[in-house]
């Protein structure tokens, strides 16, 4: 059984100035992750993948669907249990330097660890604990403990809050784009502490926006859009044999050293900056004609009728991909209404097929 | 040439005493060129390209030229640098999505701009509506409110409004580091696309991503600790590095197929060293896996083959052999 | 945008209706019965002259029904502007309150308005030049921090006491007749300029500190920078961040408005100026009640109107407000 089962979460934001529109940002989304795997979510801006992570911490709660771990549903757990959850599943985020108090010691997150879980125990036993962790960490503890946080570099910062994570019994970490803000040299050294720590048996959920590193680190891939899992599988099955259109598209934009994105054919998009005279027709665009054409996934029926005429000026057939992720969300997705339940049930998420053994594609209508 | 920076330093002051961010660097950027200009954070890329064309408060012109189209471009003086910015050096800075008032109309803002500067709004309206179309944006953008635009939206509005009047030298000031991939090459594109069609003549494209440079870049510039390290066109730079440094950066960037079971990937171990008070000789000596007794001088920055130029002795030595083996079979003829 | 106003209507109804209720209930929260008080101001040794008296005088002030009638009453005095009789000046109260309502405004309107242009257009300034930073800083602290009460009492002990520029007390001199004529203007304006020069610099004090730090935050800003960078002119960048800094400033005009009110009633009562803040004072030293709720309720609607001007005034400013009401956000 898998440790994480994320069973058809769906987050239905408000919004608008006086909450009057909602914006539908995660649409049923499941996967699930087992010990000792990496798991990367991968999407765009605006994707829902830090929602998602999010709601993994119960930083947010989901709109429907549940999330269990170990089998057990966690979205309706008591603070008090959620403390206990803590224990077991930790997050690590984007900024480090934001998750240190600057006016106090960097180690001062250990000490708030040990105030919450381990109240008992003595000195002697919890430094012999800090120094395992750090030494998980590849940190020399002289190097980082009594210092304040600007005196870490970002990657000395990170690997400090992975620590404090392995101080409880973390099974599960949840890393959101924890590399994003670091130097090319030290971001490799974070990634290969996951991987030497995945082979412990740590799952770990990478959130990233960054495809090559996503399929670097990871054993299983899911790709976000729009809030809902477009494509996922075994990561060399997702970045060997793309199946979806969007999947496609994500990977002749990622810059490589070695091969041109001209040699990938043109960026999905049209209007006069199209390269290579390979301009793609807004109806010649697999990705949006579906996006228009299939009424049960962009469920329009439930539009305020304003809005949507609003919708229509704005977005109107000459927009590119590019351009389309510019319209705000709940121009694209609104719904009006308190009913929640309904704007989950008006726009489904779409089915997922095997396409081939452990690589699942979204169905195209 | 149109760009030709000599020699130049600039500090910036901090309560522990001077940071010597760009500390005597010596390069050209020829018409037409695009030039990456790469390194690990702190390493004085910014400084750089920010001090060719608004020095900050703390920062300070230490030394050295810059010529821009032949004539000496006074970033030191603030007043007479004035009328150069917009006109012949411009930028998109870092913070591009957020560059733009948010309480004035974009157009307004525009107008309000160029009124400043002496250029008569009315006249280049034609034109900047064009180049608005060009990079995809509604025609309305205009009449809009920043606030009323996705970030990605507004950091195309604030490249058009950069290079309105077509300056001759472009800065684009890790412009590509938050964004997502798709956007990512499309602004990539937009860059190739401006110089293309003769909207600005040198650009300098400042990020951390060797491999973004790898798509746009004619040219590489690798800085390290506020000294230049290499040289190169890109596509010598990504195949054929000859500084360490360089080496092992580029070693450290993962590649799309590449999993950390084929093919483990290494940083840099250790970090730069304090501008404040740099060490002496090879600035990358005490994290290089090939120095050796000669880095404890300064390496000179030299042009080892066409167009390649590198700061280390090791590369130095290797190509001085290199040399020396044809020649010595000619003499034994 | 109706939706907003709407909304915002409906706030100030709901805020109008508890104030007012509670300023109801001030004469049953205070000490003492109404009627005894009143009927306590004469000297009525006749037990059944005591009693008629007083069935005449609860009829008249309207306590001889039931509690949620007296409510009921009150209101409907509320709506038909009659507030009863003043003991103090046995008059109408809206009478009274009339004629100390001139010598409010005439404090209130130039302090809040000088203060805040001054303030503005000071504190601006001071965050550009050093010099003048350095001088606008600790006064400005030292006004800001300086309570209503203190400030009226110092400038009254060293403008009036010990120096004689200006007459420490009162609206006008006694021995002129209220009129149109010079002589009386000159006597008010003389009366006039310590009390408005306490409630002014106190105001003065935040309104230039605030400015300053707003300005300072502006100028620091991206779109500053980005100006800056393309040689935009120190005008254009000052004009930007001025307009941009006196947003959050007219909000915290909004928030000020109350306490202003507050520290003019104080000042009033130093320099024994007759405006409603005087008047308050004599009617809980004489235990009018009426006359306080009168006052009471007067400021009430007199602040609701300001702020709903200023919330008015904010939408029309900022744009960003303006069109996320119209829903055109992203």
């Amino acid at each position: 059984m898998s440790m994480l089962e994320i069973d058809k979460v769906s987050k239905v934001y408000k919004t608008g100035t006086f909450g009057g529109d909602v914006m539908l940002a995660l649409r049923g989304v499941s996967f699930d992750i087992g010990q000792g795997e990496v798991v990367s979510l991968i999407g765009q801006s605006g994707s829902g993948k830090s929602t998602l992570g999010k709601i993994l911490l119960r930083l947010l709660e989901p709109s429907g669907g549940v999330v269990r771990f170990d089998g057990r549903d966690i979205t309706s757990w008591s603070k008090h249990q959620r403390r206990d959850y803590y224990r077991y599943v930790q997050g690590v985020f984007q900024d480090p330097f934001s998750s240190y108090n600057p006016l106090y010691k960097a180690d001062r997150v250990f000490e708030m660890v040990r105030g919450v879980y381990y109240p008992s125990s003595s000195r002697a036993e919890w430094e012999a604990k800090l120094e395992d962790a750090l030494e998980s960490v590849s940190l020399n503890p002289a190097d980082v403990l009594n210092k304040f946080p600007h005196q870490l570099s970002g990657g000395q910062q990170q690997r400090l809050l992975i620590a404090r994570a392995l101080l409880l019994e973390v099974k599960l970490l949840i890393a959101d784009e924890i590399i994003s803000m670091l130097d090319a040299s030290t971001r490799v050294d974070v990634l290969n502490l996951l991987v030497d720590l995945k082979k412990k048996g740590l799952g770990v959920l990478f959130i990233t926006h960054d495809l090559s590193l996503g399929n670097y680190i990871s054993d299983r891939t899911v790709i976000l859009r729009y809030g809902a899992t477009v494509e996922m599988g075994e990561t060399h099955k997702v970045f060997g044999n793309p199946q979806h259109p969007y999947t496609k598209s994500l990977l002749t934009a990622v810059p490589q050293l070695h091969k041109k994105w001209e040699s990938n054919g043109a960026l999905v998009t049209t209007g006069p900056l199209a390269r290579s005279g390979a301009t793609a027709q807004f109806e010649a665009d697999p990705i949006l004609a579906e996006a228009d054409a299939d009424p049960r996934r962009y469920s329009r029926s439930a539009i305020h009728p304003r809005q949507q005429a609003r919708a229509e000026a704005s977005d109107g057939p000459k927009l590119s991909l590019m351009d389309r992720r510019d319209v705000p969300w709940h121009q694209r997705f609104g719904v009006r209404g308190p009913d929640y339940a309904a704007v989950i049930a008006a726009n489904p998420p779409p089915v997922m097929v095997e396409c081939e053994p452990g690589h699942f594609v979204a169905q195209s209508a | 040439m149109s760009v030709k920076i000599d020699n130049l330093q600039i500090y910036y002051t901090t309560l522990r005493g001077e940071v010597k961010a760009v500390d005597g660097v010596t390069f050209s950027i020829g018409d037409g060129e695009i030039m990456g200009l790469a390194g690990e954070s702190g390493c004085g890329k910014s400084t750089l390209g920010n001090g060719l064309i608004y020095l900050e408060g703390r920062m300070r012109h230490a030394g050295g030229h810059v010529t821009l189209d032949g004539k000496e471009l006074p970033i030191g003086d603030a007043k007479a640098m004035e009328q150069h910015r917009l006109r012949s050096v411009s930028i998109i800075p870092q913070y591009a999505m957020s560059a733009l008032n948010p309480t004035r109309k974009i157009g307004r803002m525009t107008a309000d701009l160029l009124k400043s500067r002496g250029v008569d709004y009315k006249s280049v309206l034609e034109e900047f509506r064009r180049r608005v179309a060009l990079v995809g944006l509604p025609a309305d953008v205009l009449e809009r409110y920043p606030f009323e635009l996705s970030g990605g939206m507004r950091q195309r509005a604030t490249m058009v409004i950069s290079t309105l009047l077509n300056p001759s030298l472009l800065i684009g000031d890790e412009v590509t580091s938050a964004l997502d991939v798709s956007t990512q090459r499309a602004v990539g594109e937009m860059f190739m696309e401006f110089r293309d069609r003769g909207y600005v003549k040198s650009t300098i494209v400042i990020t951390h991503d060797l491999s973004i440079l790898a798509q746009i870049a004619d040219t590489i510039l690798i800085m390290y600790a506020g000294k230049l390290a290499e040289k190169a066109d890109a596509q010598t730079i990504v195949n054929n590095p000859l500084h360490p440094y360089t080496q092992q950066l580029l070693a450290s960037l993962p590649e799309v197929g590449l999993r950390y079971d084929e093919a483990p990937l290494v940083g840099i171990p250790g970090r730069p060293p304090s501008l404040l008070d740099p060490p002496k000789g090879c600035r990358f000596r005490d994290r290089c896996p090939v120095a050796f007794e000669q880095c404890t001088a300064e390496p000179p920055f030299v042009e080892l083959h066409p167009g390649h130029q590198v700061a280390c002795w090791k590369a130095i030595q290797d190509a001085q052999s290199f040399n020396e083996e044809p020649a010595a079979q000619g003499a034994g003829r | 945008m109706r939706r907003y106003f709407f909304k915002k209507i409906v706030t100030y109804i709901v805020t109008f209706f508890v104030a007012t209720t509670i300023d109801w209930a001030i004469p049953h929260l205070m000490p003492g019965n109404p009627v005894e008080i009143y009927l306590g101001r004469f000297n009525i040794s006749s037990n059944t002259q005591y009693l008629a008296l007083q069935k005449t005088i609860s009829e008249a002030f309207g306590v001889n029904v039931p509690l949620w009638r007296q409510y009921l009453d009150f209101w409907n005095g509320v709506l038909h502007w009659n507030f009863g009789v003043s003991f103090y000046a046995t008059a109408p109260v809206t009478h009274v309150i009339a004629q100390a309502v001139p010598y409010t405004l005439a404090l209130l309107i130039p302090a809040i308005v000088l203060s805040y242009v001054l303030g503005n257009r000071i504190g601006a300034m001071a965050a550009r030049r050093k010099v003048l930073d350095n001088v606008v800083l600790p006064i400005g602290y030292l006004f800001q921090a300086a309570p209503f009460a203190w400030l009226a009492l110092a400038l009254s002990y060293f403008l009036a006491v010990r120096l004689r520029w200006f007459p420490p007390s009162l609206g006008s001199d006694p021995g002129i007749g209220v009129g149109w004529n010079w002589a009386f203007i000159w006597s008010a304006i003389r009366h006039w300029f310590l009390p408005f020069l306490s409630v002014f610099l106190v105001s003065f004090g935040g309104w230039a500190i605030g400015m300053r730090n707003l300005v300072i935050y502006e100028l620091e800003t991206d779109y500053a920078r980005y100006l800056r960078s393309l040689g935009a002119s120190q005008r254009l960048v000052r004009r930007y961040a001025y307009r941009n800094a006196v947003l959050p400033q007219l909000s915290g005009l909004a928030l000020a408005l109350g306490v202003v009110v507050g520290g003019n009633i104080v000042t009033e009562v130093v320099f024994q100026y007759p405006g409603l803040g005087h008047l308050i004072f004599l009617a809980i030293s004489d235990e009018d009640f009426f006359l306080l709720q009168g006052i009471f309720l007067f400021i009430i609607i007199g602040v609701l109107v300001a702020n709903f001007i200023i919330d008015i005034a904010y939408v029309l400013i900022d744009p960003r407000t303006r069109l996320s009401m119209t829903g055109a956000t992203a």
